[in-house]
């Protein structure tokens, strides 16, 4: 028996504010993008009103590697995004550039399992879902 | 300083009830009253902490929150001060109720917190339309749900240090034959064998269903007041500490005490994992090393540091940190019955590895020989 599919509810949206657009933008083009202070050099998480190191408030966006380690794992047995089969593995990406800022991301493909803490990743964003792509982690890339 | 808890008072805790969230916060209010042997005009000061945590919580004053206009126009109180903690800890409600009676702002505080399950919510579920602000990067991958970055965090933490899940079923394990002390506790009579516990269905790895606690209806509260004003029936635990998790020393300092003084600790168990942080943050152990000094039986009553001896949130019920309080009150007060241990510091911490706050509670008598009337244990 085939189960429909017309009536899945999508993903939360992100409703963005001048703080993240850069971040959802570069997702969109499935780049991970980060605002990097103009005045001391720290890249800034996608939230932070202001560099967390001098609380400046100018930024360029730079597009990053997207290699991250693996930070923290988890496997979610509870039905949290309906209309997905199976349990959700969620893993926090510590972004290579800057380790401080970590990214939630989906482990859609099995990259992580049997994975140890610090384990390099590479970071890149889903399919178009409701206008949106999230994150999720791949296999990491090349040499290091 | 010269703050103590003068009294504390509990309602019933109940998985589901047909009465209502005001219905519990009274019974804890007025008991907590009688407890300090103060009437309802004697107040005239009130902390609170309403917040509902739950994911699917309406957030509905009077129906799984409440806060203190209501309770202050439900009880009748006439307050000179009163604030409710937004998102914040019954440490949190301890330390501003201690520094509006250092500066003489009321002379009896009520704190209140009281906790309800609304029928008919979906604790699982990140559904919603939109998400806004720091929700925007969690709730769309279910890292909101169930505790899912305390887990994330304690999978490190044990490939780390080499911890199995037979060292989180140490902590549930305690925690049950703790709450088989405690007459209020939900899980009093419900020993867990270690089979139960592994056949428990997975929730978020590494956490089982019996590494969460329990949501209940129920209610806790507790009087305050500057030692000179302790009505005579009182039993009263001296607040002789408090800090936030961004400066733990200044826990110590304040108290001048050390973390090798205590005699208990009443860690946060809203997740079985959550009590290994401050273990390792206070270093009372060596980083990695709680699981082990659990593992050994240095948590259990009569040990080195006995723990959550009312069988914490695990086992008594999700009172947000209320629990805690309460047992480290009635341990400083010589009241906790079968539970209790020596005499000496009692930590309470309330809140995640990245938003905690501390208060150490101390018996009174022993610094100031204050009265020591013997009253029934709880």
């Amino acid at each position: 028996m085939s189960q429909s599919t017309s009536h899945i509810p999508p993903r939360p949206l992100p409703v963005a504010t001048a703080e993240t657009r850069p971040f959802w933008d570069g997702a969109a083009e499935g780049a991970l993008r980060l605002r990097r202070c103009t005045h001391c050099g720290r890249l800034a998480a996608p939230l932070a009103p202001r560099c967390a190191g001098c609380l400046g408030d100018r930024f360029t966006v730079d597009t990053l590697s997207g290699r991250a380690t693996l930070k923290g794992r988890t496997v979610l047995h509870l039905n949290a995004l309906p209309g997905r089969d199976g349990p959700l593995v969620i893993v926090e990406c510590a972004i290579e550039e800057d380790p401080r800022i970590v990214l939630i991301a989906l482990d859609d493909s099995g990259v992580t399992n049997g994975a140890l803490p610090g384990q390099p990743l590479q970071l890149g964003f889903g399919p178009d879902e409701g206008g949106t792509r999230f994150a999720v982690v791949l296999p990491a890339e090349g040499p290091r | 300083m010269n703050i103590v808890v003068a009294g504390f008072g509990s309602s019933t805790l109940e998985r589901r009830s047909d009465r209502g969230i005001a219905t519990f916060a009274l019974d804890a209010a007025l008991a907590a009253l009688a407890d300090a042997g103060i009437a309802r005009d004697d107040v005239d000061g009130y902390v609170g902490a309403p917040f509902a945590t739950n994911a699917g919580s309406p957030h509905a004053e009077g129906g799984d929150e409440i806060s203190l206009k209501t309770v202050a126009s439900l009880m009748g109180l006439r307050l000179t001060w009163g604030v409710d903690l937004f998102r914040r800890y019954p440490t949190d409600m301890v330390t501003s109720a201690a520094q509006a009676l250092t500066a003489g702002t009321c002379r009896f505080v009520l704190g209140l917190r009281a906790l309800y399950v609304a029928p008919g919510l979906d604790y699982a579920t990140s559904q919603t339309g939109q998400v806004f602000g720091a929700d925007q990067f969690t709730k769309p991958y279910g890292y909101t749900t169930a505790g899912a970055r305390f887990a994330a965090r304690a999978w490190a933490y044990m490939a780390r240090h080499g911890a199995t899940r037979d060292d989180l079923f140490a902590i549930v394990d305690l925690s049950r034959r703790n709450a088989a002390l405690n007459p209020q506790a939900v899980w009093r009579d419900k020993p867990l064998t270690r089979e139960a516990y592994f056949a428990g269905r997975m929730i978020a790895e590494p956490h089982g269903l019996f590494d969460c606690d329990l949501p209940v209806c129920g209610a806790q509260a507790f009087v305050m007041c500057r030692a000179e004003d302790l009505p005579g029936s009182a039993q009263a635990a001296r607040v002789t500490g408090f800090s936030g998790f961004a400066r733990p020393e200044a826990l110590w300092t304040m108290s001048n005490r050390s973390p090798a003084d205590l005699t208990t600790a009443q860690l946060y168990d809203g997740f079985s994992t959550m009590v290994w942080e401050w273990l390792d943050a206070f270093g009372i152990t060596e980083p990695g090393g709680a699981p082990g000094f659990l593992r050994d039986g240095h948590a259990e009553m009569g040990g080195r540091l006995p723990l959550n001896t009312f069988g914490g949130a695990l086992g008594e019920g999700r009172l947000h940190g209320m629990g805690h309080l309460r047992e480290a009150y009635l341990q400083t007060t010589g009241r906790a019955g079968a539970r209790q241990q020596k005499d000496g510091p009692a930590l309470v911490q309330v809140g995640p590895f990245d938003d905690s706050s501390f208060v150490l509670l101390e018996p009174y008598a022993h610094r100031s020989g204050g009265p020591s009337a013997s009253k029934a244990s709880l």
